[in-house]
């Protein structure tokens, strides 16, 4: 059952949680348990998205979030079409109490423009309107700029915030910003990031060559990487190798390795290349650029860790053509080449939010790969940062 | 730089699982029904979800002649019925049959262990398997014995390259505690304890989890969790279904057998046992030992006061479906109990005095697990008594269909007058776009792989369950003793029902 209320009053809290009081007395009636109805609430989710697409986008998925979270969802336009912003701000708000008969899941919604003159208001209207007794989760579904002092009042109450690092403009400096904004909000509040999220199928490929004990001779002589990626582009077609920094920065900051020179341009646009130590040896790792026909071709391609020096070997892991499976392949010396197929199981937007909506730790991993990226400079290189098609 | 055996990228928080090592799986019972319903489609569904190491191989071992390539066609189309077909990934599947191969091997023939053991050498040449071996015996229970002796006798025991060998026995283990015993016995002089899986049940380690994170990560139910506050313990395993294709099986199980000695022992351990020093696999199995130990053993002269059995007759569901002794493979005049309910104390400081009821059956109303915790009522009452349906507090854990944890609290009606009513808190784990729990086979399988055996019973815990219900599985099988009939689509027999109301309690209705 769906039901809509039009706010007819001066929008403020008080009318809004009226109106959510009426609609739960509706459905309450509508029971047929002799008007008992359980509501249950669990968190408030603040999801600030570009415009009404984006609104739309997010209604679509909330009945599926809320099976596991039901709660209260309050879904912010930042950037409403010009016609909405004519209207009366009290026509434009939607109260939706929507109850799924099949899992009994219940949820409020609240749909609003941001209105030119009422955004310094914003975040004092929605905090006043949360279940203070639960978690609030800020999925922030847009850019850092410009509303970054929008973004930073919701963040302050937010226990969890969900970013999604693949909108950054620049991954150079929009790193910088999560390192920062992850230093601010690090003693209340967790930042989730679903671009790193959806590399966990890449990681955990890459990890389990280390659960072997068999393999770790090789592993451990590993001198040459490459990364091969294609163009990935953001909504603004910028080149975003968020994913590729991502990946270098997990590894070398877990294995220990250090940059003994700055971003070296083999070839312009095709291959670049980085000179690391570890230990008493040196790692050099390639950055092989494909172009992307698409925006779906775009992102990781194939990761290879190599040993050539020491024990001969290495371990791939690549995108299948179809774009839905990884191969994973083994060569070590004096053996057969072997390899493995498996499902990519990036999942879906919803399910990666849902996840994350359940974790309540910091990602210290996540942490630690930004802390190094920025140490090392290599977020500063133009070549690896910001490039405009 | 050296690694050592640490894996840099091991971390608790970075939430990525271990995959297994390259490895070879036997399959004893490789053209069985088991094999093909659940062990096959099992390994798929890891090799799919990326949790095997690439080099993974299978080889199956059965008394029918056929070819590797002849097996493999036979276990695609096993896996294409047995596993939901948007799941089924032919690039998938073809990678991972190419670690699929057949060795015949017949039981009056050494031959086929010569064989078995020179495939094994080339898998580890050519795939990198490195030694590593895990034999799972699928077979019918009477081949174990003959086929642990086998891998003895050729060495297959112990891996030549140094990699691991494992052996999984499947459930039952044994009918009774003597062949419990014997199994135990015959199996410790060719494999050690730590080589040793042995299933007992299909919990999955979520359930384990979900069940030890409610006790000892919540501070509210840890102080109530004792004879003080807690007044019953109703464990209830139900199936709607019959015995379909078990009866061969099962008339010589029983319900009492099949899931009362094993998986729900395992449940009561969980809800009975004292936290843990860890989690590790041997701190959680020594807790739940120290439960069987303190139960209080069944006198044989009281057993009709603490257990009841019964089996299902015709009809029912308001259809006229087949009762037990229709069943294919049973026998028309069987006494097999198709239901079992056993009433169990467990003497120690914690539990004194609280009951615990167990009931396991097929044919009754719906398919459900759970535990339920009822508490105490209050010492006295200041409402009137037509102030309504009031009860003492429940909390239940439900372990399947739908995992969930559910609290039912006395609350006031709307009104004038004090009108009480029973509500609900509920919490459910299921959701709809999270990936459904891994199956049971998958779970266990890669825990045997990976060398966890939080979930698999050890050898003291099997004896000692055995050895518990012995006295009521003597007393079941005297020819004298009549067994009960009851409806399908009920919860079992009348006497069921006496065997709580003597105490003045009654069974559930979930």
């Amino acid at each position: 059952m769906r039901e809509f209320i039009e706010l007819t009053a001066e929008l403020d809290a008080e009318t809004v949680e009226q109106g959510w009081r009426t609609l739960w007395a509706k459905q309450a009636e509508a029971e047929k348990n002799e008007g008992l109805l359980v509501k249950r609430s669990v968190l408030n989710l603040i999801a600030v998205v570009a415009d009404t697409k984006g609104a739309e986008a997010v209604s679509a998925i909330i009945p599926v979030l809320a099976r596991q979270h039901p709660g209260r969802f309050i879904i912010l336009i930042l950037n409403p079409e010009k016609e909405m912003l004519t209207r009366q701000v009290n026509e434009q708000v939607q109260c939706q109490l929507i109850v799924d008969c099949s899992v009994q899941t219940c949820y409020e919604i609240l749909i609003m423009p941001n209105v030119p003159g009422r955004a310094p208001d914003l975040p004092k209207f929605v905090q006043g309107l949360l279940h203070h007794e639960f978690p609030v989760v800020l999925w922030w579904r847009y850019i850092f700029s410009p509303n970054e002092n929008l973004f930073n009042e919701f963040s302050r109450f937010a226990s969890r915030v969900i970013i999604d690092s693949v909108s950054l403009k620049s991954p150079a400096k929009g790193f910088a910003k999560i390192i920062e904004l992850n230093n601010r909000v690090k003693t209340n509040n967790v930042v989730r990031d679903i671009n790193w999220a959806r590399l966990t199928p890449w990681r955990f490929a890459l990890a389990g060559f280390y659960d072997i004990p068999v393999y770790q001779p090789f592993l451990s002589g590993i001198d040459q990487v490459e990364i091969e990626y294609t163009h990935q582009l953001s909504r603004h077609n910028f080149i975003n190798n968020s994913q590729v920094l991502f990946m270098f920065g997990w590894l070398a900051s877990r294995l220990g390795w250090r940059p003994l020179s700055g971003i070296i341009q083999e070839q312009p646009e095709i291959l670049h290349r980085i000179e690391m130590a570890c230990g008493g040896g040196r790692i050099t790792c390639y950055f092989r650029i494909y172009p992307a026909a698409s925006h779906r071709e775009a992102g990781l391609r194939r990761i290879i860790l190599k040993s050539e020096r020491a024990s001969p070997g290495w371990f791939a892991v690549a995108l299948c053509e179809d774009g839905c499976h990884m191969q994973t392949q083994i060569s070590l010396p004096g053996k057969k080449t072997v390899e493995k197929i498996s499902c990519l199981e990036v999942g879906s937007e919803v399910d990666i939010v849902g996840k994350e909506m359940n974790v309540g730790a910091q990602d210290d991993v996540y942490e630690q790969t930004l802390a190094y990226l920025e140490r090392t400079e290599i977020l500063w290189k133009p070549e690896m940062g910001e490039t405009r098609q | 730089m050296e690694l050592g055996y640490h894996n840099p990228f091991s971390d608790s928080k970075s939430r990525l699982r271990r995959s297994a090592e390259p490895c070879t799986v036997v399959i004893f019972g490789a053209s069985g029904d088991l094999t093909k319903r659940k062990l096959i489609p099992a390994l798929y569904n890891l090799a799919r979800k990326n949790l095997l190491a690439p080099g993974f191989s299978v080889v199956g071992a059965g008394r029918t002649p056929m070819s590797h390539d002849e097996f493999r066609i036979a276990m695609q189309e096993a896996n294409n019925q047995f596993t939901d077909a948007g799941l089924v990934h032919d690039i998938v599947w073809q990678n991972f049959a190419a670690g699929l191969f057949y060795n015949m091997i017949r039981s009056d023939s050494a031959d086929g262990y010569e064989k078995l053991a020179a495939l094994l050498d080339e898998i580890d040449s050519e795939r990198g398997t490195s030694g590593n071996r895990l034999f799972y015996l699928a077979t019918p229970p009477s081949m174990f014995i003959q086929i642990i002796r086998s891998l003895g006798s050729r060495s297959l025991n112990r891996s030549q390259e140094g990699g691991w060998t494992r052996i999984v026995v499947e459930k039952p283990f044994g009918l009774d505690l003597t062949s419990a015993k014997d199994l135990n016995h015959e199996l410790l002089a060719v494999f050690s304890e730590d080589q040793v899986y042995r299933i007992d049940h299909y919990l999955g380690k979520e359930t384990v989890q979900n069940i030890m994170v409610l006790r000892f990560a919540n501070g509210i139910f840890e102080p109530l969790w004792n004879r003080r506050y807690i007044d019953q313990v109703q464990i209830t395993a139900a199936e709607s279904i019959g015995v379909e294709s078990r009866g061969e099986y099962y008339e010589q199980a029983g319900a009492l057998r099949d899931m009362v000695q094993n998986h729900m022992m395992q449940l009561l351990t969980l809800v009975a046992m004292e936290p843990p020093v860890s989690l590790d696999a041997t701190a959680v199995r020594d807790e739940k030992i120290k439960v069987v130990q303190a139960i209080r053993p069944f006198a044989a002269d009281s057993i009709d006061k603490i257990a009841v059995r019964g089996q299902y007759g015709r009809g029912g569901f308001g259809r006229n479906i087949n009762g037990y002794r229709q069943e294919k493979n049973i026998s028309q005049h069987s006494t097999t109990e198709t239901y079992a309910a056993v009433k169990i104390f467990i003497d120690n400081w914690r539990w004194a005095t609280v009951p615990f009821y167990l009931r396991s059956g097929k044919r009754l109303p719906k398919r459900l697990t759970e535990i339920a915790i009822k508490f105490k009522n209050v010492p006295h009452l200041l409402f009137d008594d037509d102030a309504g349906g009031f009860e003492s507090n429940t909390l239940a854990l439900r372990i399947q269909p739908d995992k969930g944890i559910s609290l039912s609290f006395n609350a006031k009606s709307p009104g004038q007058f004090i009108d009480i009513r029973p509500v609900h808190m509920d919490f459910q784990y299921a959701t709809s776009f999270v990936k459904k729990s891994p199956e049971a086979y998958a779970r266990l399988l890669l825990d045997a792989l990976l060398g966890d055996s939080t979930l698999f019973a050890r050898r003291d815990m099997v004896e000692k369950t055995w050895g518990l219900f012995m006295p009521i599985l003597e007393k079941w099988q005297q020819p004298t003793e009549t067994i009960p009939i009851y409806e399908p689509g009920s919860w079992g027999p009348a006497e069921a029902e006496e065997l709580l109301e003597r105490d003045g309690r009654r069974w559930r209705q979930p």
